[in-house]
């Protein structure tokens, strides 16, 4: 009688494991991003009163702040159908379609013969 | 576009018709026949026209032709609108200038004797018209010149013949009528010759309808005695204008209207013809003067062709 080899089961816990770990995770990450936007707006809400109040005094005075120099210009406006680009110089020649009087068909003067 | 030259009433004519068919082209030829019939009817110079006989007729009713008819209704309407500085009356005073023939005749008079008489008086307040019976009755020796305003009067006439071909335009001697604009839209090119360069234009107009009309002392002037004289008599000396202006060409509703301005403007000189074309909403005008300067009313621009 032969005797039996046998390798003891392991019981099938992984996928288990695996989903537990998983929605660990997912939870961590849902419960930062939730801390994160309760900071900023709170923040938001009171960390800058300051700031907020020396805007309010000068836009009373009258007083307009300057936009913070950027390196992307800003946008001109410019009237319908003028191109943007500068002339060379300056003198560059206008092209217009002029046309030319015609002869006249008559001629009114003093009467003559 | 088809037009037709001839000559009539002492002046070279041109009709126009914007219109290329066979009816456009038979209609045309007949306008040379309308004159024919019409300076037949209102010339001083022909012994025979109808005019003359009026003349002769003086002081006794004399019935009219519907022709002499309207062309009399056309004058007394320009001496109207002219508060009597554009009048039929005046053919004594041009006689005694030395207008007593037709323009072709009119030369260098020289030391013939200058006839002087007193300013008229009464000027167009002699005639007595009896429209049921189309009679006109002058007053004893007085005789009529339509002058001007009988060119202007057939220019209008033959205008209202031919517009039911379509655009059209009449230049008769100077004094042109226009109806529509061309086909292609534009109004007709006049221009307003520069009486120092006949051939060239001081302005181009662009008329789409009315008329324009130029009277001036440049060209149909003579000598008498030393003194140089012309054809526009003011009423308010019976002498020839004394004025500023050479010529003066108004544009105006109508060729009567027009060639009435034109005359005013030059009776009355410069300064107060500009100022009586302002008060004109329906005129505008260009002087040139004897200097050679040239003075345009306001509402000239309106016409320029741009």
């Amino acid at each position: 009688m032969m005797a039996k080899s046998s390798t003891p089961k392991r019981p099938s816990r992984v996928p288990g494991a695996k989903i537990l770990i998983t929605a660990s995770a997912l939870a961590a990450t849902l419960a930062g991003w939730a801390s994160l936007t309760w900071k900023d707006s709170a923040n938001a809400a009171g960390a800058s009163p300051s700031l907020r109040s020396a805007e309010a005094q000068l836009a009373a005075a009258g007083v307009a702040l300057q936009p913070l120099p950027t390196l992307v210009p800003g946008l001109t406006q410019l009237p319908v159908g003028v191109s943007p680009i500068p002339s060379q110089g300056g003198s560059r020649p206008v092209l217009r379609s002029v046309s030319a009087p015609p002869a006249p068909v008559v001629m009114t003067q003093s009467s003559r013969p | 576009m088809k037009s037709i030259e001839f000559h009539a009433m002492g002046s070279s004519m041109l009709a126009a018709v914007d219109n290329d068919t066979l009816a456009a082209a038979e209609r045309l030829d007949s306008v040379p026949r309308w004159f024919k019939v019409w300076e037949s009817r209102l010339s001083r110079f022909q012994p025979d026209s109808e005019l003359s006989a009026l003349n002769r007729a003086s002081g006794a009713p004399f019935p009219v032709s519907d022709v002499l008819w309207d062309a009399l209704q056309a004058s007394l309407q320009a001496a109207r609108f002219s508060d009597g500085l554009v009048t039929p009356t005046l053919t004594p005073w041009l006689e005694a200038a030395g207008y007593d023939r037709s323009f072709e005749a009119v030369a260098d008079l020289g030391e013939s004797p200058a006839t002087v008489l007193a300013p008229p008086t009464r000027v167009g307040a002699e005639l007595r018209l009896d429209a049921r019976r189309r009679c006109v009755t002058l007053p004893e020796g007085s005789r009529l010149d339509l002058g001007g305003t009988a060119k202007g009067w057939a220019a209008d006439r033959a205008v209202h013949r031919l517009r039911s071909l379509g655009p059209c335009l009449v230049d008769a001697g100077g004094d042109i009528a226009v109806h529509g604009p061309r086909l292609d839209g534009s109004g007709w090119a006049v221009g307003i010759s520069d009486p120092s360069r006949p051939e060239e234009s001081l302005e181009l107009l662009a008329l789409s309808r009315g008329a324009v009309a130029t009277s001036g002392r440049d060209y149909h002037r003579w000598i008498r005695q030393g003194a140089s004289q012309h054809h526009i008599i003011d009423p308010r000396t019976g002498l020839p204008a004394s004025t500023d202006i050479l010529t003066a060409t108004v544009v105006a509703p109508s060729t009567v209207e027009a060639e009435a301005a034109a005359k005013v403007a030059l009776i009355l000189g410069s300064d107060a013809a500009l100022a009586w074309l302002e008060a004109h909403p329906s005129l505008a005008g260009l002087l040139v003067l004897e200097d050679g300067s040239v003075r345009r009313s306001r509402r000239l621009s309106r016409y320029l062709w741009r």
